[in-house]
């Protein structure tokens, strides 16, 4: 499902503003700090080229659309990382997206890891899509089925 | 008796003071930068009033709102910002040519991209977070975006000529100590890079800075840029950076080549 507008981010599994569960390698469910989860949005607004990478030139970043898929490939890499899904749109069929997140040194501040999304696992995405129309964009935040949020980490990764 | 007890109190209170005075000293001198240190969020316009009235971490219940924007734009499509450095007919017709193959997607002008150091000023925005190592002697700067380091020397030695005539992208630095400020003269600047994050500059462009902690854990870095072929006027801009705490007060390691598709197989 692929909307232009973001949609209302599931609930399940929110337990308390700054702490949610996240679940990792082996089932096991750890209470996990996600500190920056307001602020993530915060700093989307940032009119400073803080994040003056390469990643955001080909995004329309003023626009955020969300698309629910399931993980292909979570590749947690420099400069940044990259999430891939299969998008099963009732019109066109299962469509692939690549979408872009930001360096693993700045999600790993922020309660994600190489592991934290899992090849098919369901995925609510809200991201920026790419100008030239394709199937690309880059990661606003990232919801998990259980309800779990992981947020871009903003400009102030390390210390809110 | 009497004597001995004062000889003994002197001996006493001489022990106290050499242990205690140099670190006394050396702490109103010279503060300790050491350690590793995120930008302070300033409070900008635009939307960011949205993210004020976000519920206040604690609050239960409340989701956080939904995003409306991914990232600040990098590709120069807004045009210059207010306070973007002033750039003589010169320089602002190289930058329109970087404006446009920024907004046309390409990476020709676009040194991060092409995995380079964000070099001087433009590296102290640390984006990801820094790292300080101090000495008397030297202090060095470590930014965890493109792994990039800067060092200060602080023993009064001077820029060799061959120096100078070797720009780099972090430039060479030398520091002294006024007061609780550390002022830093930079020269020998590489042209390949910006002097934020789009403007370009020549080898003439100096950077000064004087870097203090303007409260327990809060560091600021206010600098000037003179540059006489690509400035109309010197440039000035802050950075407040704070002290991180554990967890977070280790920096990941950046490996920017890995993107390019460079690591072996």
């Amino acid at each position: 499902m692929i909307g232009q507008t973001a949609e209302i981010v599931k609930l399940t599994g929110y337990l308390e503003a700054d702490k949610l569960p996240i679940t990792l390698t082996g089932g096991h469910v750890m209470q996990l700090r996600i500190v920056a989860l307001y602020v993530a949005v915060a700093v989307l607004f940032c009119a400073v080229p803080a994040m003056s990478h390469h990643s955001n030139s080909a995004y329309e970043v003023e626009k955020v659309i969300t698309i629910t898929g399931v993980v292909k490939e979570w590749k947690w890499t420099n400069p940044h990382t990259w999430l891939y899904v299969t998008v099963d749109d009732e019109k066109a069929g299962k469509v692939e997206w690549a979408v872009e997140g930001r360096a693993p040194g700045v999600l790993g501040r922020v309660g994600w890891d190489r592991s934290v999304l899992k090849p098919g696992e369901k995925v609510t995405i809200h991201m920026s899509p790419a100008k030239d129309g394709s199937h690309v964009g880059i990661i606003a935040r990232v919801t998990k089925e259980d309800g779990t949020i992981l947020g871009n980490g903003g400009n102030n990764p390390g210390n809110q | 008796m009497h004597r001995i007890v004062i000889s003994v109190t002197c001996a006493v209170a001489l022990a106290v003071l050499s242990a205690i005075a140099p670190v006394q000293l050396n702490a109103q001198s010279t503060p300790d930068f050491s350690g590793v240190y995120y930008p302070v969020q300033q409070g900008r316009g635009g939307a960011g009033g949205a993210a004020a009235a976000a519920p206040p971490t604690g609050q239960r219940g409340t989701p956080p709102p939904p995003p409306t924007r991914s990232a600040p734009t990098g590709d120069l499509s807004n045009g210059r910002a207010p306070n973007a450095p002033t750039l003589t007919p010169e320089y602002m017709a190289k930058w329109e040519i970087i404006r446009k193959s920024r907004m046309s997607g390409s990476y020709e002008y676009d040194p991060i991209a092409n995995c380079l150091p964000p070099g001087m000023p433009q590296m102290m925005s640390m984006p990801y977070g820094m790292e300080i190592m101090q000495t008397k002697d030297k202090i060095t700067f470590f930014s965890e975006w493109q792994d990039a380091l800067r060092r200060v020397y602080l023993d009064a030695r001077q820029p060799s000529k061959k120096v100078l005539n070797d720009p780099t992208y972090a430039g060479y630095s030398t520091g002294h100590w006024e007061g609780d400020t550390l002022v830093v003269d930079t020269v020998a600047l590489h042209p390949n890079s910006f002097i934020d994050n789009s403007s370009p500059h020549s080898e003439e462009m100096t950077v000064k800075e004087r870097i203090r902690f303007t409260a327990p854990g809060v560091l600021e870095d206010r600098i000037t840029v003179n540059d006489p072929k690509a400035l109309t006027k010197p440039w000035e801009t802050v950075h407040t950076y704070r002290k991180a705490q554990q967890p977070n007060d280790e920096l990941r390691e950046f490996a920017c080549a890995e993107g390019l598709g460079r690591s072996p197989k």
